[in-house]
């Protein structure tokens, strides 16, 4: 009777048998006047200590860094030290609790590491592999089928070939074809790093040695600790059927961009630090560190306008043995990078803000650029800043001694308001209305500016794409879907003219110089609607001459997908078309200018991202590349 | 791993969830068992017997608190096991234990079956009382811990839990006669 009414206790609810779980030790009531008096005292300690913390006020100065001031690198840790000290938001941690607006720090390590020093002789070197501003083949090795921004100059791309085969990387894979018309196989398919697949992937890229028997593939992907890193892999591909690697190079960041140049390789990353983990006493944690050794004082660049805590770190390499030959790192974050025959230019945003009479905050986008000596080593030579963003790479053009650039000028002007993260729709309209679009000629001796055209396109217009092309400049801008296309005469800089074409439906994203005057625009004619145009200048402006279109089509607005052949006057590129009444199309088309009209020679379907379609045209045949996919075609 | 996740192991009757479980709430069974059997070995019987019952309730079952559920699952068995298997040897804590809660009972009359109306009673009298009595009452008479653990635990002095216990029976059985369902 007894255990069976004991039994009962079975019946307790699970939350009061939780609730008394022995682990868990109820609070305590105190009964001794020691007790009370010591939890009196704690509560009290709390009490002061809580009031400190909500209330002591931060700090509304950047740390000191002169207990630095003995350290080599005195100059870059004052600099980091402002960069990444944020002034506090609010004043205290009670002002921050009430207002319900936690701070989040993006935490991101830099570090540069190489391994693999130069190994034994690997033979495949590169060479200049061009001759002139067209595309020509060599008599033997490699033929450039990308179209370089600078004659001499070879960028990277996912596509080279020789007179034999042709090199594709579809994705983490390299692919090698025969070059055999109808008849043309694939010979090889190696799958690099393991055949990795990694969100990285878009950026990977190679190059073809002028005798055709290296390829070097620059590719990137997350390490163990999900970090960026950059791995440069050089394959021998003598024997297509048979390929090896010859070297590897792996620095920890991110891939920027590279050149090949006379023997010798670019290559451009970017190294972030991490804030949270930074340490100057520690110079691993906020320097770029080659081969283990921190990089030299001398070789980091700091510049005036450094706004932000991450390096771009620029190196040469022999292509052979993909030994370092130099290095420099230059503090900010580069957007985009324009490599000439002599120098390398990196080009950062930042805001210059100002009051304005009204005591608004009137922000102007300003773009400084500098410049680097790469032949013998690293050096700057200048820096310029103007007003504006570029666009891209083929904003910035050096010829005979000046820097012309091409910026997107605006204004941004910011109310402060009761809700400080809200912007409202008067200020986002303000801050359109004051766009436009400028052109800058900058004297590499002085960095001065010698001669502008300020703000020469409509109102709220910007610089959709620009091509230089020795005197001349050529540019579209837009606003929504209509464009004037400029053509600059440069020729002389104290009288520079410019004509247009008015105000046009579309615009064009990628603007191609196509031999003869013509100038070929890559865009769009609405919202949906692919256009290829070709201008032409007149007496009077400029003209669109003739144009071809494709309607419920997207394209890539990546240059190096678009294969252009000015001696053959063809346009290939991948688009992709949906239709309401029409099958979806995906594939690649080829266009043909005859000197009248823009004629669509092919269209063929293809598999795969328009911005990883390559196409080649060699001797009567068209070669197109896609994901998992080739095709080739009698033209 | 959370509660949730095993119990989906459970019901997608992969193995690994007795693994799991055994991993997270073995040593809380074991506690529960050893109390009431005072012996390594049938304690340890016990909670293999529990992830095997475990396995058997679990589909249908989906306990909200699987803590609670298994513990009740040794519980019962350790109580069923003490029955059977020292039939003439006697856990004298544990009889000690059984005999303060049968003082609830009024006037040593025989208790009700109906579990649902137990259960509402016994709950209901729970609830009703402060935390600190409940929790030393249910430590006392559903844990089966000693009066030195509970005063341990709570920081109490062992007086203090004894008169709480014993308070607590009291309002326990002045509850029942109130609720006036006794046989």
């Amino acid at each position: 009777m007894k255990k069976q009414w004991f039994r009962t206790t079975e019946l307790m609810d699970e939350k009061y048998i939780m609730e008394a779980e022995p682990k868990k030790a109820a609070r305590p009531i105190p009964r001794k006047r020691v007790v009370v008096s010591v939890l009196a005292s704690c509560a009290c300690l709390a009490l002061v200590l809580c009031n400190l913390w909500l209330f002591l006020p931060y700090s509304t100065t950047p740390p000191s860094a002169t207990g630095y001031k003995d350290n080599a690198y005195y100059p870059v840790i004052e600099k980091l030290s402002a960069l990444t000290w944020e002034k506090p938001k609010y004043a205290n941690n009670f002002d921050m609790l009430i207002n319900e607006v936690p701070r989040d720090f993006l935490a991101g390590k830099g570090d540069v590491m190489m391994e693999n020093a130069a190994p034994e002789d690997a033979g495949g070197v590169y060479d200049d592999v061009l001759d002139g501003e067209f595309n020509s083949a060599e008599t033997t090795g490699s033929t450039e089928i990308t179209d370089n921004q600078v004659a001499g100059i070879a960028e990277a791309d996912r596509i080279k070939r020789t007179d034999k085969y042709i090199f594709y990387l579809d994705g983490s894979s390299l692919r090698v074809y025969s070059i055999a018309g109808l008849e043309s196989a694939e010979l090889n398919r190696i799958p690099l790093l393991g055949g990795t697949k990694n969100y990285y992937i878009d950026r990977w890229e190679l190059y073809l040695s002028a005798d055709g028997s290296t390829v070097t593939v620059m590719a990137m992907y997350p390490d163990e600790n999900r970090q960026p890193r950059v791995c440069v892999i050089a394959l021998d591909v003598t024997d297509p059927h048979s390929i090896t690697e010859k070297n590897r190079l792996e620095i920890t960041g991110n891939y920027l961009s590279s050149r090949v140049t006379d023997g010798k390789m670019l290559l451009m990353t970017e190294f972030v630090l991490n804030k949270d983990t930074m340490d100057f006493a520690k110079e691993e944690t906020f320097l770029p560190r080659i081969n283990g050794q921190s990089m030299d004082a001398s070789n980091i660049i700091l510049p005036e306008q450094a706004n932000s805590a991450r390096y771009t770190v620029v190196m040469k390499l022999d292509e052979n043995t993909l030994a370092i030959e130099g290095q420099a790192a230059f503090l900010s974050y580069s957007e985009d990078v324009y490599v000439s025959h002599d120098h390398i230019y990196l080009a950062h945003v930042f805001a210059d803000v100002q009051k304005d009479e009204a005591g608004d905050t009137v922000r102007n986008s300003m773009t400084e650029i500098t410049c680097l000596a790469y032949k013998d080593g690293f050096e700057t030579k200048g820096s310029v800043t103007v007003r504006g963003y570029i666009k891209d790479q083929w904003s910035m053009d050096e010829y005979e001694g000046i820097l012309r650039v091409v910026t997107t000028t605006n204004a941004t002007t910011v109310r402060e308001s009761y809700y400080s993260d809200y912007v409202s729709a008067e200020v986002l309209v303000t801050a359109t209305g004051n766009s436009n679009a400028s052109l800058y000629c900058i004297d590499l001796q002085s960095f001065e500016i010698v001669a502008s055209v300020e703000d020469f396109a409509p109102p709220r217009e910007e610089v959709q794409s620009v091509r230089f092309d020795g005197d001349t400049a050529y540019v579209c801008t837009s606003i929504e879907m209509s464009d004037p296309v400029f053509f600059f005469d440069l020729s002389d800089l104290n009288n520079i003219t410019y004509k247009d074409t008015g105000t046009i439906d579309g615009f064009s994203t990628s603007l191609v110089n196509f031999g003869d005057g013509y100038l070929l625009g890559i865009g769009q004619e609405d919202w949906s609607t692919f256009k290829a145009e070709i201008y032409r200048e007149t007496a009077d402006g400029v003209e669109g001459f003739c144009q071809y279109t494709l309607e419920d089509a997207y394209y890539s607005q990546d240059y190096k997908s678009y294969y252009i052949d000015r001696e053959n006057q063809l346009l290939g590129l991948g688009v992709q078309q949906y239709g309401k009444l029409k099958e979806p199309f995906g594939g690649y088309i080829l266009l043909h200018f005859d000197g009248y009209n823009l004629i669509e020679l092919l269209k063929v379907e293809l598999a795969g991202d328009n911005g990883y379609k390559r196409g080649v045209y060699i001797d009567g045949f068209m070669y197109m590349f896609g994901h998992e996919d080739f095709k080739v075609e009698k033209v | 791993m959370e509660d949730s996740k095993i119990i989906e192991l459970f019901w997608s009757r992969d193995q690994s969830a007795i693994e799991q479980a055994d991993k997270k709430y073995g040593k809380y069974c074991y506690a529960v068992a050893y109390r009431i059997l005072c012996s390594r070995q049938d304690s340890e019987e016990c909670v293999n017997d529990t992830w095997h019952n475990a396995w058997r309730a679990m589909p249908p079952e989906r306990p909200a608190r699987l803590q609670a559920f298994l513990g009740r699952i040794t519980r019962n068995l350790a109580l069923d096991r003490y029955g059977y298997n020292h039939a003439g040897k006697r856990n004298a804590y544990l009889e000690t234990v059984m005999e303060e809660y049968w003082q609830c009972v009024p006037n040593g009359e025989v208790p009700p079956e109906d579990a649902a109306v137990l259960k509402d009673l016994i709950n209901g009298f729970l609830e009703g009382l402060d935390k600190q009595a409940r929790v030393i009452f249910v430590r006392r008479y559903w844990y089966v811990c000693s009066v030195r653990q509970i005063a341990h635990s709570m920081g109490l002095s062992e007086s203090n839990v004894s008169v709480s216990l014993h308070r607590t029976r009291n309002k326990f059985k002045e509850y029942l006669q109130k609720e006036g369902i006794w046989v």
